[in-house]
């Protein structure tokens, strides 16, 4: 009788005792300083300002128009807001003069970038200082100095904004880098069509080809010297090597009654991946540059095609058709079956495997609309970026974090333009070209 | 019909029945309990002078009765978090089991009963803190997408160049010229959301229908590293060529210089750490405590941060001067898929107590300082992706 008794009593004892404990717990756990939650933060742009760089002796011209630059790279990210020079209260007049901290708070300018240019015969010098206004101090190596000739004082401009960008948001610059594009003319059913490079925002555009032969899909060797791309010279598609410095051309794995296109470099230079029609089947092959012959990748009775290696060079994504609408595929860089990776619904096409190895664009067709997208490398966490009557080609910037892609207007006049979006899927925007331009292929940065 | 009508009759017939015998034989077979004993009490009367004697003599020791009410408030304070059904996660907010840096088991000593209810108060504030500034956050306003914005190619220039780098020393900042604050002349941010395309139908409604809720955990504590680890102008440098040998001694020499001089940030001491941290004064309320956490969250500017730093989480320990500006910033805690993410996510977190406190100043309660002259703020940039 006794023992059936107590044993409730130490039942209901620890029970009391674990709630002694439990309740304890949070005065134990206040023993250090007060903890407060901050957030939800805001999403902006961030307000900076880039007074006119100070001309340090015969470059007026020139620290004006790379001023000009360095803010349009910066606001051309989304990310920054320029404070106008109207709104200024303090003037910098002098590079290494003192800085009046508390004007530029004063008009909520959170970054303040100085800047000073000068000219000696032909040689130009940039140097600049981005200082963190609240803090009061230059940003951790945000102080540098370019110099060469003044033909290139627009590729100093992009590097200074490259390193102001990269020492605020933590992603590589991207601005010092080059788009190689296939440029168009003429009307929509006899377009002539030829390979050019620009800089990443549309400037100094170069034109590699003439327009007496189609060209497509170029695409940017990993050191930026060449240039693969399918040409239509011989009446037959055929992938063509070119040397960017010379312009000399090569034709590539030249095979009678055989078609060859979408190549693409693998992230050594080595090698070449690419698509090869034979007998109306389509099979993705390989070819050592160094002579080690061809490869066969893929063996299927489906197309095989648009090729893109991971950039550690051991995975290759891919387009097929064998399930009966194109998807995409990840499988080894010496072949075989592959792993469906995308799942939605539509059509999806044209990967491209990003330069930081994170995410996969593609271009997804579904309900009569046109995507550019963006998944893991596992097919999940889809997001489309964009929508429009028609969207292909992603090509990624050297940092991995924006896209530049063909889009196209509706129509018997239809167009073709290049635009660029973050993979947010915020800051779409168009890039300048002088005509209807595609096939966009990003540049590493420039040495 | 009629069917219904007999059972309904019988029903009724077999209660009336039952109530019947209840009546007669109910308190034969339940004997109710004993009815309660009228309480008799003895009286004699007193004269006033036997009674002031009886009183002086019966004298109760007045420190038993707050002792006995202790226990009597506490369990009434404690089923306050009335709106969630679990009254269990309270102490879930402060979950920092693992560090145990001071176990301090005896944290009152003090009997008074008043901190021993503010204490509770505090517990339930960090639930408050989130609510509170969830609300409080703007909505985003959609804005237009970017208009392509054409860059005219000012001139054309071959990519033929030479960028020949250098680092300068940061002379301005040491010759900072002091002046008043003056009038602000150009607009606030107006916090202007660009827009996507793929989801332009949804992206006011995606804003705000993502928890936007801090993780109430934060991850491991990180070995407090320095922001930016120098991402090295060296690294930025090499990879241009350049025209001579002398200019690429020139170069290797200034690098040297940039990468050996660190930032000073005199300013900014690391927060002190250990048991001075612990607070000294009366705690602060859910309100004050919410009231900071607006205050900072107003100038928590993510949108130019890193796909990585979006996707990070720090606890940044801020030591504060009695006048309320911040004098040292120590990160303490972090989680995030790269060190270049958390580092970003620090700076941003750095930059909006230092905004916070230029623009309005933190709303600190001046009474207080003991407890705020330290405070662990945890900024969780996980979510915000998705704005």
């Amino acid at each position: 009788m006794t023992r059936p008794m107590r044993t409730p009593f130490r039942t209901l004892l620890a029970v009391v005792l674990g709630i002694l404990t439990l309740a304890a717990a949070p005065v134990l756990a206040q023993s250090g300083p007060p903890r407060i939650v901050i957030g939800p933060g805001v999403i902006e742009p961030m307000p900076i300002a880039v007074p006119t760089f100070v001309d340090e002796g015969g470059a007026g011209d020139y620290a004006r128009q790379i001023t000009r630059v360095v803010i349009s790279d910066l606001e051309g990210t989304g990310f920054f807001r320029t404070i106008g020079e109207d709104a200024h209260i303090s003037r910098i007049t002098s590079f290494d003069g003192g800085i009046a901290f508390e004007d530029w708070k004063a008009i909520n300018a959170q970054v303040l970038v100085t800047g000073a240019v000068s000219v000696a015969g032909d040689r130009i010098t940039v140097k600049f200082r981005a200082y963190d206004v609240f803090n009061g101090q230059v940003l951790d190596g945000a102080a540098l100095q370019f110099a060469g000739t003044t033909q290139g004082w627009r590729r100093m401009a992009h590097k200074v904004a490259d390193v102001v960008y990269s020492k605020i948001t933590g992603e590589g610059g991207y601005f010092d880098s080059r788009v190689v594009f296939v440029s168009e003319s003429g009307p929509k059913n006899a377009r002539a069509k030829r390979l050019a490079v620009m800089d990443y925002d549309g400037a100094n555009v170069q034109y590699l080809t003439d327009s007496s032969a189609i060209v497509l899909a170029p695409r940017f060797s990993p050191t930026g010297d060449r240039i693969l791309y399918t040409s239509y010279e011989t009446g037959f598609p055929r992938i063509t090597l070119m040397d960017v410095g010379s312009l000399r051309r090569q034709t590539l794995e030249e095979q009678p009654g055989t078609m060859t296109f979408a190549p693409r470099f693998s992230p050594d230079g080595q090698t070449v991946v690419f698509s090869l029609e034979r007998g109306g089947n389509t099979d993705i092959y390989a070819l050592s540059l160094g002579g080690g012959g061809l490869r066969q990748l893929t063996n299927s009775p489906s197309i095989e095609t648009a090729p893109s290696f991971s950039p550690d060079g051991s995975q290759i994504v891919f387009e097929s058709d064998r399930t009966g609408t194109p998807q995409i595929y990840i499988m080894p860089a010496s072949g075989g079956e592959g792993t469906r990776i995308s799942g939605g619904e539509g059509r999806y096409g044209t990967p491209v495997w990003s330069p930081r190895g994170d995410y996969i664009a593609f271009t997804k067709q579904n309900a009569g609309r046109f995507h550019i997208g963006v998944m893991r490398t596992d097919g999940s966490e889809e997001r489309l970026l964009t929508a429009s009557f028609l969207d292909e080609g992603p090509t990624w910037a050297p940092n991995g974090r924006v896209l530049m892609f063909t889009r196209e207007t509706a129509g018997a006049g239809g167009q073709t333009s290049l635009w660029s979006v973050d993979i947010t899927g915020r800051n779409l925007k168009q890039i300048p070209t002088e005509g209807p331009a595609s096939d966009p292929a990003w540049s590493p940065l420039l040495p | 019909m009629e069917k219904r009508f007999e059972t309904g009759t019988v029903v009724s017939a077999a209660g009336h029945l039952g109530v019947i015998l209840w009546v007669l034989v109910g308190d034969w077979l339940f004997p109710a309990s004993a009815p309660p004993e009228p309480l008799v009490m003895t009286v004699s009367t007193l004269t006033s002078a036997e009674f002031d004697a009886l009183q002086a003599a019966s004298t109760p020791n007045p420190a038993e009765e707050p002792a006995a009410e202790v226990p009597a408030t506490r369990p009434a304070a404690r089923p306050e978090p009335a709106p969630e059904p679990a009254p269990a996660p309270e102490p879930t907010p402060q979950p920092e089991p693992a560090p145990a840096p001071e176990p301090d088991p005896v944290p009152e000593p003090d009997p008074m009963p008043q901190p021993q209810a503010s204490d509770l108060a505090q517990a339930q504030t960090e639930q408050l803190i989130e609510t509170e500034s969830t609300e409080i956050q703007p909505l985003p306003e959609a804005a237009d997408i970017i208009a392509p914005d054409p860059v005219q190619p000012e001139t054309e220039a071959p990519v033929s160049d030479t960028p020949e780098p250098a680092v300068s020393e940061d002379v301005a900042a040491d010759q900072v010229i002091p002046q008043e604050p003056t009038e602000a002349t150009a607009p606030r941010d107006t916090g202007d959301v660009t827009r996507t395309e793929a989801n332009e139908t949804q992206t006011a409604e995606t804003g705000m229908a993502t928890s936007l809720r801090p993780r109430a955990k934060p991850s491991r504590p990180a070995p407090a590293p320095e922001p930016d680890p120098a991402p090295t102008a060296s690294a930025e440098l090499n990879v241009q060529p350049v025209d001579d040998q002398a200019t690429e001694d020139a170069i290797a020499a200034l690098l040297g210089e940039a990468v050996e001089t660190p930032v000073e940030t005199p300013a900014e001491q690391p927060a002190t750490s250990g048991g001075q941290n612990r607070p000294q004064g009366p705690p602060l309320t859910g309100g004050e405590m919410g009231n900071i956490a607006s205050a900072i969250s107003r100038k928590w500017n993510l949108g130019a941060s890193s796909t990585d730093a979006l996707s990070s989480l720090v606890v940044v320990r801020v030591s504060f001067a009695a006048d309320g500006t911040p004098t040292g910033f120590e990160l303490i805690e972090s989680s995030g898929p790269s060190q270049g993410g958390i580092n970003t996510l620090y700076e941003t977190a750095r930059r909006a107590v230092n905004r916070a406190h230029a623009e309005g100043g933190l709303p600190l309660p001046p009474d207080k300082y003991d407890t705020w002259r330290v405070l662990d703020l945890v900024f969780d940039a996980n979510g915000m992706r998705a704005r």
